[in-house]
């Protein structure tokens, strides 16, 4: 691929100096070398799988052709020269500079650990971690294993220096790369062996990705190694690879590729490698459009070959068989800004029929847009591309089996657990073309299902709405919502991920809960321009309207003094009450107690009765008093207001009044007698009770030896 | 009805409760069954029959003492099997003593240590009894079974429990291949029943020669475990710094501050008065005899009050490895506030050299924190008469400091051993060998303080000049300044010679509550190869 790559390469760049030479000698030549040109880098268009090479180079001839017409635009060779992009040679040399730098700074940071200075050797090494890292084409086997120490060593001296969760975040990471690496256990701490296993157990519990390493045609046998660890040859789908960062690699015999992926879990990364001899920055740039998207590498690649070619921007282009024809995708790729903008596609048929056409219309929105320069498309920005089967590839092992505890989780569940609860960003894959995919709502725990609501967006149904991933509520939310739990209708959890989202995954809570929702419902697509999910929460659920509650009395103070006043013949009569504690018979006796408090401005003389002696403040001395018949009338009233008598005592219901000492014996005399019965029988009661406890506590004491007699034997 | 008709019935109710009550009332007698085991586990040997603690035994007599209790004694002949002290009173602090004797003369003896009898219950006791002033193989209950260490080891440590019983800590046993395997097994000795049992939960670090010193953390005695040496985070042998406490049979780990270094062979001890777990010196690197290596001069300690490991400000005089701390009650700063003290002596210097040094630290309660001892800075406090390695110190009950044995410069192959016995008395400012020397060249050892006052030293290495040995000598040591005085075991006869049972060294030596002294492990030459084991066997000696 790569030499046929070369070849029409070369043949169109001949082809178009040609016609430039031929337009320029013309008649118009003179106005059309106007200087108003802007000059622009033009590469073949790549055949994504399915499309063959020589329909490639028919298109790109063809709009090459029309390109060297336009009097606004001016071909410009890509160098020659490979000093402007990094070569595989140069990437080579790198590797080997980056792997040798990383023991390097592994040393250093061992002298800083034995020195006691466990803090700046984890920040020596983390920074030798994120330069590493950044160096996929480093990580072959040696780097691999190599990585694994650096992230041993890392985590040993977060640990030495007490961060205990970053040393926990790195044994992740460290499991995530190397999840096949043993650490023997004598070799480190106890407790750091015991650590490492635990971020195995929680690691390996993690929902897989997958990913899909496509093959070229016909190119030869491609080793895969992920984070250095062979999983086999190109093409190779992975089932269970790790969310999290990683290196891949693909080996050739004398050649390679390498990159850096984010998996992101219960989704798909789908990667074409360009292998072959070192190429032109041309065919590197190529190679990457054979992934079918570009991403923010591809497009600083092409930005920097514009660059180099003193070019104002790199028109880059992909084709894709589709049914019995074939698309065509353009974009440009400006130098100034690495800004992408995507030019109309054209559909092609097999014998390009009306391809002067589209190329002509292609071209008038490539000179338009490049005028413009309008808004640059969301990166990665797809290039269409259709990838074989997932089921034609060779599956391979990425990754140990999750612990047990973690293998029958409902996919939905484990998606929505890998999400998190509440608002967090998730890495993105580069790339990413899961086929639509939704998930039974039965499938989720019920716990999740019945959480209220969600709303649900709009279901994807084009390519452009590529990847939608399905987020089950967060397991939190719906744990710590117990009303919601009974609500009887499962909730709708779909998440889409909109074309104009913002490039990082978030959950967002919707404004309004709808309760009655059918199942819960995932929905996912492909991958879409923009990069971002944005996954519907449902708010934690408000609770239903709570039946009234009673208020206590002794929660809801009456007064500020928490007293209770009476009224006492001769002063001024008391307003009416509130009504609803007037009129209406009162519902519970808590209702009636703020109705009463309400009266308590209307009080004359201050005086309080002891139905609350809890409360009470004053010490005055309470009297009863026989009340008079105007007071009868209001006792009526009042006793409307008065707690119930079994919440009140013997004088409650009462009125008081201050008299004179001698009268005091009469009005004793006046009270009827009360049948104490029941008063007494549970005061005698609470006698018995009493001195059988005491009785009980003497007889347990009387248990306890105050001598003992030791007792000795032995043989002889 | 009338009011007041209820208070009959009530009033007679509770009289009839009352009455119940009484019933039962005579108050019961508690029962203490003790049971005395009067075998000893092994009679290999023909020594090993003269262990046997009822060897003549014609009478055995058992006294009770307590708090608020006059000692209550019984004597009751050696064939009766049984004997009884009725009426005891229960209290507090109670212990039973049992004494066999030969024609008067003491053979064995057994101790329960202290216990609380609160009259509830039936309580058990065992009691071990033993031949007095010997070593013996510790047994269980059953008196014929020696009970040993679940797994062989050195360079362990034993820290008393408040519950009387020890915890075994670290060490390394040596597989076939002499290489050292580091245990995080950690193991209790109980010795109610004479029984080791391995705690459940692992140590987080596997270390040996370190420190296990006992810390009151929230009112708690808990067991702190520092330094040593085992598989490190470099991911080979190397010094561990993270600290550990040992609490309720769970070990857990304490963050070590950045300003503290990680070392193996640092000097440790409780500060006796403020109750730090001190941390002195050290090394960073390879033990290679002779070798250079890198020491510290920086002292750290543990404060259990706030759970935290501090550096301290200021910076020992001289860095130092393997020297040994050891903390006098008297220590004060003359003319200040001081409290506790500290004071290292000997160990080796960066170039692998044995050092005769001697300095202090004392906790400077104003400044709140370690300073130098400026005791040890006056000339003739400030040197041993000759560099010490491998030694051992104690503080005695008079506060002086007696280094025991040792070696005068590091070899691996106990070359320079020496019987000395050097006293530092900082009160008087001076600093002296003893008149008297151990009964014979050795490194190595351990000792312990007896409750007598006495020391003693067991065990050790030493070098023929052809061959590596381990001893079975055990020294006792009477220390009276330049007069201290040493004897051998002489056993329940005057004259004996008596020792280890089984010769080792590099064991761990404690003192339990009951007075006797465990020791536990170790290493053992063995005579043919002159390779070492590790030992599995514990001995137990009676005073």
């Amino acid at each position: 691929m790569d030499r046929s790559n070369s070849r029409y390469s070369t043949r169109l760049r001949t082809l178009a100096t040609l016609l430039s030479a031929l337009l320029a000698l013309g008649p118009g030549g003179a106005a059309l070398a106007a200087p108003a040109r802007t000059p622009l880098v033009a590469l073949p268009y790549s055949p994504l799988p399915g499309a063959p090479d020589a329909f490639a180079l028919r298109v790109s001839a063809q709009v090459f052709s029309e390109l060297t017409q336009r009097t606004t635009l001016k071909l410009v060779d890509a160098p020659a020269s490979r000093e402007a992009i990094p070569t595989t040679e140069k990437l080579k040399a790198d590797a080997e500079k980056a792997r040798a730098n990383v023991a390097q700074q592994m040393m250093k940071a061992s002298d800083l650990s034995k020195k006691g200075k466990s803090k700046q050797a984890a920040q020596l090494l983390q920074k030798t971690l994120a330069q590493f890292t950044a160096q996929p084409f480093a990580i072959d086997e040696a780097g691999g294993k190599l990585l694994g120490d650096l992230l041993l060593q890392l985590a040993a001296a977060r640990t030495l220096s007490g961060d205990d969760s970053g040393a926990d975040a790195t044994l992740n990471e460290f499991v995530t790369r190397a999840p096949d690496r043993t650490v023997a256990a004598g070799s480190y701490p106890p407790a750091f062996v015991h650590a490492i296993e635990a971020a195995r157990q929680r690691t390996l519990s993690n929902v897989r990705a997958t990913v899909r390493i496509l093959g070229q045609q016909g190119a030869p046998a491609a080793r895969v190694l992920l984070d250095g660890r062979p999983l086999g040859n190109a093409p190779l789908l992975l089932t269970d690879a790790l969310p999290g960062a990683h290196a891949l690699r693909v080996e050739g015999a004398d050649s390679a590729w390498a990159d850096s992926v984010v998996l992101v879990a219960g989704a798909e990364l789908s990667v074409m490698p360009r292998l072959g001899a070192p190429g032109t920055p041309e065919q590197e740039l190529a190679g990457a459009l054979g992934q079918g998207r570009i991403d923010r590498a591809t497009a600083s690649r092409a930005a920097r070959l514009a660059k180099a070619a003193n070019a104002q921007a790199t028109l880059v282009g992909t084709i894709a068989r589709e049914g019995d024809g074939f698309t065509v995708r353009s974009a440009l790729v400006l130098a100034r800004n690495e800004k992408v903008i995507a030019l109309a596609p054209l559909t092609l048929d097999a014998e390009m029929l009306s391809a002067s056409l589209e190329v002509l219309r292609l071209v008038d929105d490539l000179v338009a847009k490049l005028a413009a320069s309008p808004d640059g498309a969301a990166l990665p920005l797809a290039m269409g591309g259709a990838v074989s089967d997932g089921a034609e590839l060779p599956t391979a092992v990425a990754a140990p089996p999750p612990p047990e505890s973690a293998v029958g989780l409902p996919k939905a569940a484990e998606i929505a657990a890998a999400a998190g609860a509440g608002s967090k960003e998730l890495p993105l894959p580069e790339a990413s073309e899961t086929p639509a995919e939704h998930l039974d709502a039965d499938a989720l725990p019920v716990r999740r299902a019945v959480v209220p609501s969600a709303v649900a967006a709009p279901e994807s149904t084009t390519k452009e709405a590529a990847v939608a991933l399905a987020v089950a509520p967060p397991a939190p939310v719906a744990a710590v919502a117990p009303a919601p739990v009974a609500a009887p209708a499962p909730a709708p959890i779909a998440v889409t991920k909109p074309a104009a989202a913002p490039p990082a995954v978030k959950l967002s809570t919707p404004p309004e809960p709808k309760a009655a929702a059918p199942a819960a419902k995932v929905a996912a697509a492909a991958p879409t321009p923009a990069p971002a999910l944005t996954a519907a929460r449902p708010t934690p659920p408000a609770p239903e309207p709570a039946p009234a509650q009673p208020i206590a009395p002794e929660s809801e103070p009456a007064s500020p003094t928490a007293e209770r006043r009476v009224f006492v013949p001769g002063s001024t009569p008391p307003p009416e009450l509130p009504s609803p504690a007037r009129t209406a018979p009162a519902p519970s006796k808590a209702e009636s107690v703020p109705a009463t408090t309400e009266a308590a401005p209307l009080a004359s003389k201050n005086i309080k009765t002891d139905t609350q002696p809890e409360a009470a403040q004053s010490r005055d001395l309470f009297v009863p008093r026989k009340a008079t018949q105007r007071e009868d009338e209001e006792q009526q009233v009042a006793e409307v207001v008065e707690p119930p008598a079994s919440t009140a005592a013997p004088f409650a219901a009462t009125r008081v009044e201050a008299r004179e000492a001698n009268e005091i014996a009469t009005i004793r005399d006046e009270q009827p007698a009360k049948d104490h019965t029941v008063l007494w029988i549970v005061a005698g009661a609470l006698l018995v009770g009493g001195a059988a406890i005491a009785g009980g506590v003497v007889y347990a004491n009387s248990r306890t030896a105050t001598i003992s007699n030791v007792s000795l034997t032995w043989s002889h | 009805m009338n009011a007041h008709t209820p208070h009959r019935p009530a009033a007679l109710c509770s009289l009839v409760a009352l009455l119940g009550a009484s019933f039962g009332c005579a108050a019961p007698v508690g029962s203490i069954n003790v049971n005395v085991v009067t075998t000893a586990c092994s009679f290999a040997t023909a020594i090993d029959l003269q262990r046997n603690p009822t060897l003549g035994v014609d009478q055995i007599t058992f006294t009770i003492t307590g708090d608020g209790l006059a000692p209550i004694t019984v004597n009751a002949p050696f064939g009766s099997n049984t004997a009884s002290i009725p009426n005891v009173p229960i209290g507090t602090h109670r212990r039973i003593v049992a004494t066999a004797t030969n024609g008067g003369l003491v053979r064995s003896r057994a101790d329960s240590g202290l216990f609380d009898n609160t009259g509830s219950g039936n309580a058990q006791i065992t009691l071990f009894l033993r031949v007095v002033d010997a070593f013996v193989f510790t047994n269980d209950s059953s008196g014929t079974t020696c009970s040993h260490l679940n797994t062989p080891r050195a360079g362990h440590q034993m820290t008393a429990l408040p519950d009387g019983r020890v915890l075994i800590t670290g060490g390394y046993t040596l597989d076939g291949a002499g290489a050292r395997q580091y245990l995080t097994q950690a193991e209790l000795y109980d010795p109610a029943d004479g029984t080791f049992s391995n705690v459940d939960a692992p140590q987080g670090f596997a270390r040996a020669g370190h420190a296990a010193l006992p810390v009151t953390v929230g009112g708690a005695q808990q067991v702190l475990l520092l330094g040593g040496e085992g598989p490190s985070f470099s991911g080979s042998v190397g010094p561990i710094g993270s600290f550990e406490l040992y609490n309720n049979g769970q070990f857990s780990k304490i963050a070590l501050p950045q300003s503290v270094q990680s070392r193996e062979r640092a000097a440790t001890v409780v500060d006796v008065k403020t109750g730090y777990a001190v941390l002195g010196g050290g090394a960073n690197g390879p033990d290679v005899p002779g070798g250079s290596l890198t020491v510290f001069s920086s002292l750290a300690y543990f404060d259990p009050t706030q759970s935290a490991i501090i550096q301290a400000a200021q910076p020992l005089a001289q860095g130092f490895a393997d020297a040994v701390a050891v903390s006098r009650k008297n220590a004060a700063i003359s003319g200040g506030t001081g409290q506790g003290g500290v004071v290292f002596i000997g160990g080796r210097d960066q170039n692998g050299n044995a050092l005769a040094q001697i300095s202090g630290v004392i906790f400077n309660e104003a400044q709140h924190q370690y300073v130098a001892d400026t005791t040890y800075e006056q000339p003739a406090l400030r040197t041993l008469p000759a560099p010490r390695v491998q030694h051992s110190a104690i503080v005695a009950t008079d506060d002086t400091v007696l280094i025991l044995g040792g070696a005068t410069s590091v070899t691996t192959n106990y070359a320079t051993t020496t019987d000395a016995i050097t006293v530092i008395e900082p009160r008087l400012l001076t600093v002296g060998n003893a008149s008297e020397v151990l009964s014979q060249q050795r490194a190595d050892g351990c000792a312990a303080l007896l409750n007598s006052g006495e020391i003693i030293y067991a065990g050790g290495a030493w070098n023929d000049g052809s061959s590596l040995h381990s001893t079975s000598s055990v020294d006792i040591v009477s220390p009276a300044g330049v007069a201290t005085s040493v004897r051998a075991l002489e056993g329940p006869t005057p004259g004996g010679t008596w020792g280890l049972q089984s010769p080792r060294h590099g064991a761990a030596c404690l003192k339990l509550a009951d007075g006797t002294v465990l020791v536990t492990g170790g290493l053992q030459f063995e005579s043919a190869s002159g390779s070492p084991t590790t030992l599995g066997s514990a001995e137990i000696y009676t005073p």
